[in-house]
């Protein structure tokens, strides 16, 4: 006797609790697929799942926060060793940017410059940190576009996961 | 002025993005307003609370 299929999100149980939703394999295909999608360009996975419209504003809210945050002089984080926690989770959501970040991050900086620590950082990391903060100086508005700079890294976080969320049926496209 | 430049562009922009992740179609225009209203006033009264034009 086969098991009925669960409805997508988790059937209800009579106590009230969701009960556990079961993926197959190709629904964590799909899903895997279209989270990468989304990684490599904002809104790509929403493109890949057949949102097509909201692929369109998606990238375009992204890709405004991202211009932005480089507008006002914003900085790409590195890891201070002062703030180990909250530094290196600022460094994971700008990496949540996609492949474009380290690009970013060597346009501005020289190198890709991810450690903040100048007494054992060798020539290049220094430099690299040298030249964010001269980014900073003058600039009146650099922390908020460091501010715009990471909003827009958590923005595309919660993308990869509605993208997820539409491939393996949970949630509708609409 | 810059700041609050600033503030209405943040807004508009974290408005929008939740109005399309979170909202049905017939609800979204409702819900960004919503969503940039509450930002943009939420941040003048504390702004205002925090450090009262004298």
């Amino acid at each position: 006797m086969s098991t009925p299929a669960r409805a997508p999100g988790g059937k209800r149980e009579p106590g009230g609790t969701k009960a556990p939703v079961r993926l197959d394999a190709s629904q964590i295909g799909r899903g895997l697929a279209a989270a990468a999608a989304g990684w490599l360009l904002p809104g790509l996975g929403h493109w890949v799942v057949g949102a097509r419209g909201k692929a369109l504003v998606f990238f375009a809210i992204v890709t405004a926060t991202i211009t932005t945050g480089f507008a006002l002089g914003g900085n790409l984080s590195v890891v201070d060793p002062r703030t180990p926690v909250i530094s290196r989770l600022q460094v994971a959501t700008n990496l949540a940017l996609g492949p474009v970040e380290p690009v970013m991050r060597a346009v501005l900086y020289g190198s890709l410059a991810y450690r903040g620590d100048e007494s054992f950082v060798p020539g290049p990391q220094r430099r690299a940190l040298e030249l964010r903060r001269a980014r900073a100086l003058g600039r009146p508005f650099s922390a908020f576009g460091t501010t715009y700079l990471l909003t827009a890294g958590l923005l595309n976080i919660l993308l990869l996961l509605d993208a997820w969320d539409i491939a393996i049926g949970r949630k509708s496209r609409d | 002025m810059l700041l609050l430049l600033n503030l209405v562009w943040f807004a508009t922009l974290v408005s929008v993005f939740f109005a399309t992740l979170a909202g049905r179609k017939e609800r979204r225009l409702k819900l960004g307003l919503t969503i940039w209203g509450a930002m943009v006033v939420g941040s003048v009264v504390l702004a205002l609370l925090m450090a009262p034009i004298s």
